[in-house]
Formats: structure tokens, C-alpha cells, sequence
């Protein structure tokens, strides 16, 4: 019994030490901030990619003199691509590390896992490529350089809404495809035949056998990865599909629409891109980025959209000269009109980017904007 | 340092109340229910949506919790557990898709895999326990106090039946114990344990999706009563804290990133692999109770 | 009180249960019969992608429960020698260039070797213990063997061909098969019922239906029990390779893609009463033709299918709980 009470007392004599440990231990020679993003897993091939982007960045800035003479140092965990590990990481960024600004996460999941812990430490954290609508209201130090899945969903509605009147839906049950789903059921007048399945599934036949049978004319195909999306084009073609078909931005690499090119102008294919102008500047750092690691980056746009986050965070950071958060969140939400990698660009008031998705369909080589024509 | 280590050991307090729980069941009693991670998650869901949809206050949904998980456990024992253990393992592995795939499905009230957010910090008597070091101090009394019942009923005359019931099930009936009242009571109470494990995780995390219900947790629910050594008691929290410690350390040193949580894995395969073989009784099976008996003196 | 409790959820699922779907079916029964005939064009297709799927569950449940059987426990680690057999099937046919036949022949080779020595190393040391121990051991080396691929092939989703399989119409246009579907069904009715004949007929089949009904009676007859398990665990592992070869063609490779099909099989052997060969093969044509069913007809969201083995399950254990061809309290006993 003695032992118990010792037990039961001592955590209440550690809460006299908290006073004691205060914060420091920061360098006066560097800026440390932290780094959030798939490394292993389902998400890594984007996670790498986003990693290698923002060191690249990171270290161009600091060869330019850094921020007013110090430099950006940045440390990365792995965030799995899932809410919990996240939020795990972003605990040891932190609490340990003392980071004053994470850039992260990739997944929608992993950012909202760490917006809690970064909102109650005040704490800036900076995406650049998560789309949850969710993300807009996570908090007032949360913000992304990417669009929200908001345009997405939209945009494939109001064309669905000119063409079709009754459309197929295949949803992955991840956060990010449910996500666009969601806003596109919100804004779609006519009528839906939804189907879902969970990320571990990829037998789709007797869902497309049904849609088949339901008199639809066209079907949107919301899958969570380029993988998933060509299993349920292969699939399609067994079961000799011959209606539009509609899909999210997952298709940005065209491999697969090349590999089928056949099929997708037979069926006509539409999807929504976000896709970045074609600048100078950009191709340069492609170039760069290839030569230092031996392979072209994949997404053009999260590449952009890296850089961006990258030199506006160190843009705010040598505005404020110092570590108070509360002044580089102000001057983050101060950045009007800035001429980036992904276009001229600014925050709105809830951190949101003011750039959006367009519609583009495939004419058997390439993409063709909707917009153009 | 000290808050990252502080919500570490909230995280691994909770764990030890998870694995004790099982322990229960899977150990003490030989039930081998490859589902128990249900009755965590159904906990935490309990938690989450009736404290952000009808702002239900913590202790309010402990007791909550400890009912609803209690009434699936009785319906899971009245379905599976006149069965051989084999049918017991696969219908409660089944239960826990089902569970998972309604937590999928069900938007309106689990929200998805978009999963919950918004889910407050325990109050209690009107204190808000929001610094990393009150919440550690709450939940290690309560999982204390949690743990004091269950070395009682491990320790009880009850314990004993169950005890006898793994070790051979015929004799326990020969002797007239009723067997089967028994082993739904070790599910139930088992069930209960976990479900207030879950409800500290909800109003830990703040956030709940889906994943909980994954099937590697459930694997790294056995490892840990299988290396503390099944139905030891002192030998499970043993065992979470070491599992617990292996497991961040990967973090601490230069790991490639991308073979990190795979060579984690081989890791515990293996390790649950050599305990069974070599040592089936735990790793903490004998020094224990030498190293107890010497504090007794 | 508990004992009570039990008998009325006893007689709820024997009788109560089963008269009031009876009764249903009775009042709505036209209804249904409407319902399906607005669906009538699509069931020859749902019928034939649950045959499909039936298939490749029968091929990794006949494994299953021929090593309970014998072996009396519960083989996770089975799954991942369906993944193995697909993998390097590809390493084979994708990386190395051989032509199908060798390339089956190889993997298949590998798979049995692998199941073989897991069986040496991994299960016959402990096959005298309480079955507990083989059980928690198999769950360990799936998760090792998992993480094993992962690391050599990384998380990504591979297909088997770079090109999609064309298909070809059967019975009016009704049904839509490609030749890889329909070779799938050959082989696995081929192996089911050349292994019930095996079982019966051959020298070495007789001596694995004793040992499975009485091991210590066998024993001393004069058996080798040893050599009974190493043939049980080839013959698993050769079903579950050739299962592994088909479901990549058919659908696509990843590390957990025989965890995935290992759960329906569980599902399978339970339903058909565990240890049946004849309830595995049940079972799993059972699982495959309603899940495709159940969600082509949109009774049940697609967004279940995955539960749907189990929904089915757990319904068995409330109006038949000793399996749907097992005995009466057969599987009490253990």
C-alpha cells in the first residue's frame, strides 16, 4: 500500500519541476524549424519528393545570406501520412526541438493531426500540399500554399451540371477523396449513384457492373493515388466502358493517360488540374533539383507549391526578426499579391491560397485546359 | 524535452491499461479474442461523439463507455464463446472489420475517414486539464486506480477459476465451476477496462479517425501479453515499457526514413517469434518474482 | 444466469430468427421478385465475378483448413505465401523476362519451398504444444514476411502486365470474362477436386485423413506424422501460390494483398464448419457470389463489401453456430 500512495504522489511532485524548464536553449545562430511528412508508406513517393523540394529551397536561401544573416536549419519527421504519428512528431518538434515554424504536413491527415498541437503552442505551420476543405478552419496559425479540395469538387460539379444529369461516383473512403466528393454532392443538381471502398480493396468489377446498369452518363472517379486510379481504369476497360468519365487531380503525371490513350478518347476524359504556369524560374530549379538527385520530380505543381511555402515563410521571417509567432503570423497574413513560383499569390483571411483548380481534358498526348477552348 | 516525454508516458500509460485489460482475457483466461482493439475504439468513439455533439463531460463518458463496451462484450460472448477458441479468434477479428468499416461508413455519427476533431480536454470539477503534465497526473490516478481493481480480480478467488480455465478447461467444469459465466464475465469486465482506455485516448488526442481500429494494433496488443508473459500481471507493464521504449528508439538515431517502421516490424516479429519459442511463458516470467520476493524480505 | 441467457439467444437464432426472414420473404416476397427482375440483365455478370472471387478464396482456404486440420491451428502467415507466389511470379515474368510457364513454375517452386521450411523451422518444433503457441508464432512471421516485401518492392501498388486483359462475351453478351478470369475458375475446380481425390485415393492422402482424425491412434499404427504435415503445408503452399498468380493478373500486387484475401478466407472455413474440405469449398464459393451480389443489386452500400464476409458470419453463428455443413456441436469439443 505505501508503494501505491508513492506512486499515486510522485507525478504531483514533477508538476513543481515544470516551471523550471524554459525554453532557452535557442540558437542564436540559426532558425530551427521543423519538417512534417510522409517518409515511409503509402504517401512517400510525394513525401520524398516534397522533402528533397524544401531542402533544395531551404539551402538556396541560406547561400543568399539566410534570414539577416542567420540561417535556416530544418528537421524532419516522418508523419505517415495519418493523423496519429503526426501529431507524434509534431509533439517532439515542438516540445524538444522548439521549432518556431513547421512546413507540413503532405497528407491532409497529418496536418490536421498537428494543427491542434502547433494552434495551443502558437506555433506557424505552413503546407503545401494538403487539400482538406477541413484545413481551412484548423486554425489561425495553420496555413497552405496549396488550393483546397473545395475547387476541385466544385468545378467538376458545374461541368457535370451542363452535361450530365445522372453520374456515377467511385470514392476511395479516405479523407482526401470523401473530402471532394463531399463538396461535389453539395453543388451537383442532378442525380448521384454513389459507390465507395476502403483503401484496401481494389476488386471494383461488380461495382462497374452496376453503375453500367444504372443509365448514367458519365462517371467521377475520386481515388486517393495514381495507382488506384489506373487498377479502376484497367478495370473499366475489362468490363468495356463507353461513358465520359470525370476524375480529381490525380492523373498530374500523364503516364496513365498515355498508357490508355485509346480508351480515353474514345470515352472522352475530363479532369480537374491544378497545374502551375510554365515559368523560367521553375525550370531552373527542376534542373537543379535533377542534377542533385538524379530523378525529374513527378508533381510540378506540389513543386511549385513548396517553393512558395518555403521563401514566403523565410519572407516573413525576415520581416519580424525574432521568434515571436504571433508577429510572423501577422506578417504571413500581410503578404499581398506575391509574385511566386505557382502564380501571384496571397493568403485570404482563414490562410487559404488564392489560387484554384481548372478543368482540362486529354486529347491522346496531352492536356488541353477547357478554359482555352 | 520534458512535455515530449511527459506525452510519451501519457501514451504509454494508456498502452498499460490497454494490454493490462487484454491481459485479462487473452491471458489470464486463454480467450484468444484477436478483436479486443473494438472495444478500444468503440471507447474512444463514445468519447469523441458525445463529448463534441452533446458536450458530455469526461467522467460522464467513462461511465458511458464502460456500459456500451460492456454490452457489445456480452453480445460477442453469448455468440462466440461456447465455440472452440479458433471460432472465437476469427469472429471477433470479423467484428473488428465490421466496426471498422461502420466507423468508415457511418458520416453522420463517426464522420468518416474524415474522422473527429474538437474533442475537449478532460474537466473535471470544473478544472481544465490542458498542460501535458495535469493530463499525465489524471490519467496515471485513474489508470492506477483501474489497475488496483484488475490486480484484485487477478488476485481473486475469481482469477483462480479463470486461470484454471486456460490451463485446462474440462477439470474447471469437473470440479463445478460454471466455465462459461465465467469466461463472458472476464470478457465483459476486459471489454470495460479497455473501453475507459479508449475514452483517455479520445480526450488525449483531440482527434479520432478510423485507423484505430487497424490491424497492427491489435498485433502489438498480443506481443505485448505475449512478452510480458500470459496472465502476468506485474510482467504486462513490464512489457509495455520496454515495448514502448524499443519503439522510439528508431526516432532518436539517423534511420534511413523510408525502412524505418518495416524494420521496426521485423523487429517484433521476430522478437514475438524467439519469446514463444524459447520462453512461453514471457520474458518476465521468473526474475520477477524472484526480484518481488527479495522486496518482500 | 448466463446459461439461461445463452439458451434464449439459442433458440432466438434457430427459430425465432429464421421464421420471422421466412415470414418476410412470404409478405414481400413479390416485391423481390420485381426487384430482380429490373436487375435481371446484370446477374449472369455478378454471378460470374463472384465465381471469380470464390475461386481465388477457395484456393487459400483449402490450405487453411487442411493445416488445422491436421495441425490444429489456425495458419496466419498463410496469406503471405499467396503474396510471395505473386511476387516473384513477377520478379520472374516482369524483371527476368521468362515466358509464363517457367515463370509460374518458378514461383510456385519458391512458395513451396518457402512453406516447407516454415513448416521445419517454425511450426514443427512447437506442433506439440498448446496450439496457442503455432498460432501467435504464424501471426509474427506474417508481419515479418510483410514487412519483408516491403522493404524489397516498397509500398507501391505493381501491376503484373503493363496492358489491360481483353474480354471476351459469353451467353448473349450477358456475361463479360477475360481469359485470365476464366483460367482462374478452371484451375481452382481442377485443384479442388484432384485434392479430394488425392485425399481419398492416394497412398500418402489416406495417412493425412488419419492423422487428422486421430493423431495419437495414427501414430501408433505406424505413420509418419511428420511426413504427413511436410506434405499438408506443400500442398497449402502450392494452392496458395498459384492463388497468389491469379489474384495478380486479376487485380494487382501489394504487400498486404494476402492479408486481404486470407481474411475472407477465415470467414470461408468458419462458415463451412472448420477442418471440412467440402464446407472451405462451400464457404468460400458462399463469400465470393453474395458479396458480389449483395453489392451489385445495391442491397447492401458498397462501402461495406468488406464486411460483408463477416456480417454473413456472425448471422451463421446466430442460426448454426456449429458451421453450415459441420455437425451438430462437432466444433465444441475441440
Amino acid at each position: 500500500m505505501k508503494k501505491l500512495l508513492i506512486f499515486l504522489v510522485a507525478p504531483f511532485l514533477l508538476w513543481g519541476c515544470e516551471e523550471n524548464i524554459s525554453n532557452t536553449d535557442n540558437n542564436p545562430e540559426t532558425i530551427k524549424i521543423g519538417g512534417i511528412a510522409p517518409l515511409s508508406g503509402d504517401g512517400a513517393t510525394v513525401g520524398l519528393m516534397i522533402q528533397n523540394v524544401t531542402n533544395l529551397a531551404i539551402e538556396t536561401i541560406n547561400n543568399d545570406g539566410g534570414i539577416n544573416g542567420k540561417n535556416i536549419e530544418i528537421l524532419w519527421e516522418d508523419g505517415k501520412c495519418n493523423p496519429g504519428d503526426s501529431s507524434r512528431s509534431t509533439q517532439k518538434l515542438v516540445n524538444i526541438d522548439k521549432v518556431t515554424a513547421i512546413l507540413g504536413g503532405v497528407c491532409s491527415g497529418e496536418t490536421l493531426g498537428a494543427a491542434p498541437i502547433t494552434e495551443k503552442k502558437k506555433v506557424i505551420l505552413l503546407s503545401s500540399a494538403s487539400s482538406s476543405p477541413e484545413i481551412t478552419s484548423a486554425g489561425d496559425f495553420v496555413f497552405r500554399t496549396s488550393p483546397s479540395d473545395n475547387s476541385q469538387g466544385s468545378i467538376l460539379a458545374d461541368y457535370a451540371n451542363k452535361n450530365f444529369k445522372k453520374v456515377g461516383m467511385i470514392t476511395e473512403q479516405t479523407d482526401y477523396s470523401i473530402g471532394i466528393a463531399s463538396t461535389f454532392k453539395e453543388h451537383f443538381t442532378g442525380e448521384i449513384v454513389e459507390e465507395n471502398y476502403l483503401p484496401t480493396e481494389s476488386d471494383f468489377k461488380t461495382r462497374i457492373t452496376k453503375l453500367k446498369n444504372e443509365n448514367i452518363e458519365g462517371v467521377l472517379l475520386i481515388p486517393q493515388s495514381p495507382a488506384k486510379f489506373e487498377i479502376l481504369i484497367r478495370q473499366l476497360q475489362e468490363q468495356n466502358w463507353d461513358k465520359p468519365i470525370l476524375s480529381n487531380e490525380i492523373v498530374t503525371n500523364t503516364e496513365v493517360l498515355k498508357k490508355f490513350s485509346d480508351f480515353f478518347v474514345k470515352v472522352s476524359y475530363v479532369g480537374a488540374q491544378f497545374i502551375v504556369p510554365d515559368s523560367e524560374n521553375l525550370n531552373t530549379f527542376i534542373d537543379s533539383y535533377t542534377t542533385k538527385f538524379g530523378e525529374v520530380p513527378i508533381y510540378t505543381n506540389y513543386v511549385a507549391t513548396t517553393i512558395d511555402a518555403v521563401n514566403m515563410l523565410a519572407k516573413a521571417l525576415k520581416e519580424v526578426e525574432s521568434n515571436d509567432t504571433e508577429k510572423i503570423r501577422d506578417a504571413l497574413y500581410n503578404i499581398q499579391n506575391y509574385e511566386g513560383f505557382s502564380g501571384n499569390i496571397s493568403f485570404d483571411k482563414n490562410g487559404d491560397i488564392n489560387i484554384t483548380h481548372s478543368l482540362f481534358s486529354f486529347d491522346g498526348e496531352k492536356l488541353v485546359s477547357l478554359d482555352e477552348k | 524535452m520534458f512535455e515530449y516525454i511527459l506525452s510519451l508516458l501519457t501514451i504509454t500509460v494508456i498502452l498499460v491499461l490497454l494490454a493490462q485489460s487484454y491481459n485479462l482475457s487473452f491471458g489470464l483466461t486463454g480467450l484468444l479474442n484477436l478483436g479486443h482493439i473494438i472495444f478500444y475504439g468503440i471507447g474512444a468513439y463514445t468519447a469523441a461523439i458525445l463529448n463534441t455533439k452533446f458536450g458530455v463531460g469526461f467522467f460522464e463518458n467513462l461511465i458511458l463507455a464502460i456500459l456500451i463496451t460492456g454490452g457489445f462484450a456480452t453480445f460477442f460472448g453469448l455468440l462466440c464463446l461456447r465455440l472452440s477458441g479458433h471460432y472465437l479468434a476469427i469472429a471477433t477479428l470479423g467484428a473488428a472489420m465490421i466496426t471498422s468499416v461502420v466507423a468508415n461508413n457511418w458520416m453522420s455519427l463517426t464522420n468518416g475517414p474524415l474522422g473527429i476533431r474538437g474533442i475537449e480536454n478532460p474537466i473535471v470539477f470544473g478544472y481544465h486539464f490542458d498542460s501535458a503534465l495535469s493530463i499525465f497526473s489524471l490519467y496515471f490516478i485513474i489508470v492506477s486506480f483501474c489497475l488496483f481493481l484488475l490486480y484484485k480480480i487477478f488476485h481473486s478467488p475469481y482469477g483462480r477459476i479463470l486461470r484454471a480455465i486456460k490451463d485446462d478447461e474440462l477439470a474447471a467444469i469437473s470440479v463445478g465451476k460454471n466455465v462459461f459465466s465465467a469466461k463472458i464475465w472476464s470478457l465483459i469486465l476486459s471489454a470495460s477496462f479497455t473501453g475507459i482506455a479508449g475514452v483517455l485516448y479520445a480526450h488525449y488526442r483531440l482527434f479520432l479517425d478510423p485507423s484505430i481500429f487497424a490491424l497492427p494494433e491489435i498485433i502489438f496488443a498480443i506481443l505485448i501479453v505475449v512478452v510480458g508473459g500470459r496472465g502476468n500481471f506485474w510482467g504486462c507493464i513490464l512489457s509495455v515499457l520496454f515495448l514502448q521504449f524499443i519503439s522510439e528508439i528508431p526516432r532518436f538515431f539517423g534511420f534511413p526514413d523510408e525502412i524505418v517502421g518495416a524494420t521496426r516490424n521485423i523487429l517484433f516479429a521476430s522478437l514475438l517469434i524467439a519469446v514463444m519459442f524459447w520462453k512461453p511463458n514471457g520474458l518476465f516470467d521468473k526474475q520477477l518474482k524472484k526480484t518481488l520476493e527479495k522486496n518482500k524480505k | 444466469m448466463w446459461d439461461s441467457i445463452y439458451k434464449l439467444t439459442l433458440v432466438i437464432g434457430r427459430l425465432i430468427f429464421p421464421i420471422t426472414t421466412f415470414i418476410l420473404i412470404m409478405i414481400f416476397g413479390l416485391e423481390i421478385f420485381s426487384f430482380l427482375e429490373t436487375k435481371a440483365t446484370i446477374i449472369p455478370q455478378l454471378l460470374w465475378n463472384g465465381l471469380v472471387s470464390g475461386a481465388l478464396i477457395a484456393l487459400v482456404s483449402l490450405g487453411l483448413t487442411l493445416i488445422y486440420s491436421i495441425a490444429g491451428f489456425i495458419q496466419f502467415a498463410h496469406g503471405e505465401l499467396v503474396a510471395l507466389g505473386a511476387y516473384s511470379f513477377m520478379v520472374f515474368h516482369k524483371w527476368l523476362n521468362w515466358e509464363i510457364l517457367p515463370a509460374s513454375g518458378g514461383a510456385l517452386f519458391f512458395v513451396i519451398l518457402v512453406g516447407l521450411l516454415l513448416e521445419k523451422f517454425f511450426f514443427r518444433p512447437v506442433s506439440q504444444k498448446d496450439s496457442m503457441i503455432p498460432l501467435v508464432i504464424s501471426i509474427g512471421l506474417s508481419m515479418g514476411i510483410q514487412s519483408i516485401i516491403l522493404i524489397i518492392f516498397g509500398a507501391n501498388i505493381l501491376t503484373m502486365s503493363n496492358n489491360f486483359s481483353k474480354s471476351h462475351s459469353f451467353f448473349n453478351n450477358t456475361i463479360l470474362a477475360t481469359y485470365p478470369q476464366i483460367l482462374t475458375v478452371a484451375l481452382s475446380i481442377f485443384l479442388m477436386i484432384s485434392l479430394i481425390l488425392f485425399l481419398k485415393h492416394s497412398k500418402i492422402g489416406k495417412s493425412i485423413r488419419a492423422v487428422s482424425s486421430n493423431r495419437a491412434v495414427a501414430e501408433t499404427f505406424g505413420i509418419n506424422v511428420n511426413k504427413s504435415l511436410q506434405w499438408i503445408f506443400g500442398i497449402g503452399a502450392l494452392m496458395a501460390g498459384i492463388a497468389g498468380i491469379c489474384l495478380g493478373f486479376e487485380q494487382n500486387l501489394e504487400p498486404l494483398m494476402g492479408v486481404h484475401i486470407l481474411i475472407k478466407a477465415f470467414a470461408a472455413i468458419i462458415l463451412g464448419s472448420i477442418g471440412s474440405i467440402r464446407g472451405a469449398i462451400f464457404g468460400a464459393f458462399l463469400i465470393g457470389v453474395s458479396e458480389n451480389l449483395l453489392v451489385g443489386l445495391g442491397i447492401i452500400p458498397s462501402g461495406f463489401s468488406v464486411a460483408i464476409p463477416f456480417i454473413i458470419l456472425i448471422l451463421m453463428l446466430l442460426i448454426k453456430p456449429e458451421g453450415l455443413l459441420g455437425k451438430r456441436f462437432e466444433s465444441l469439443r475441440q
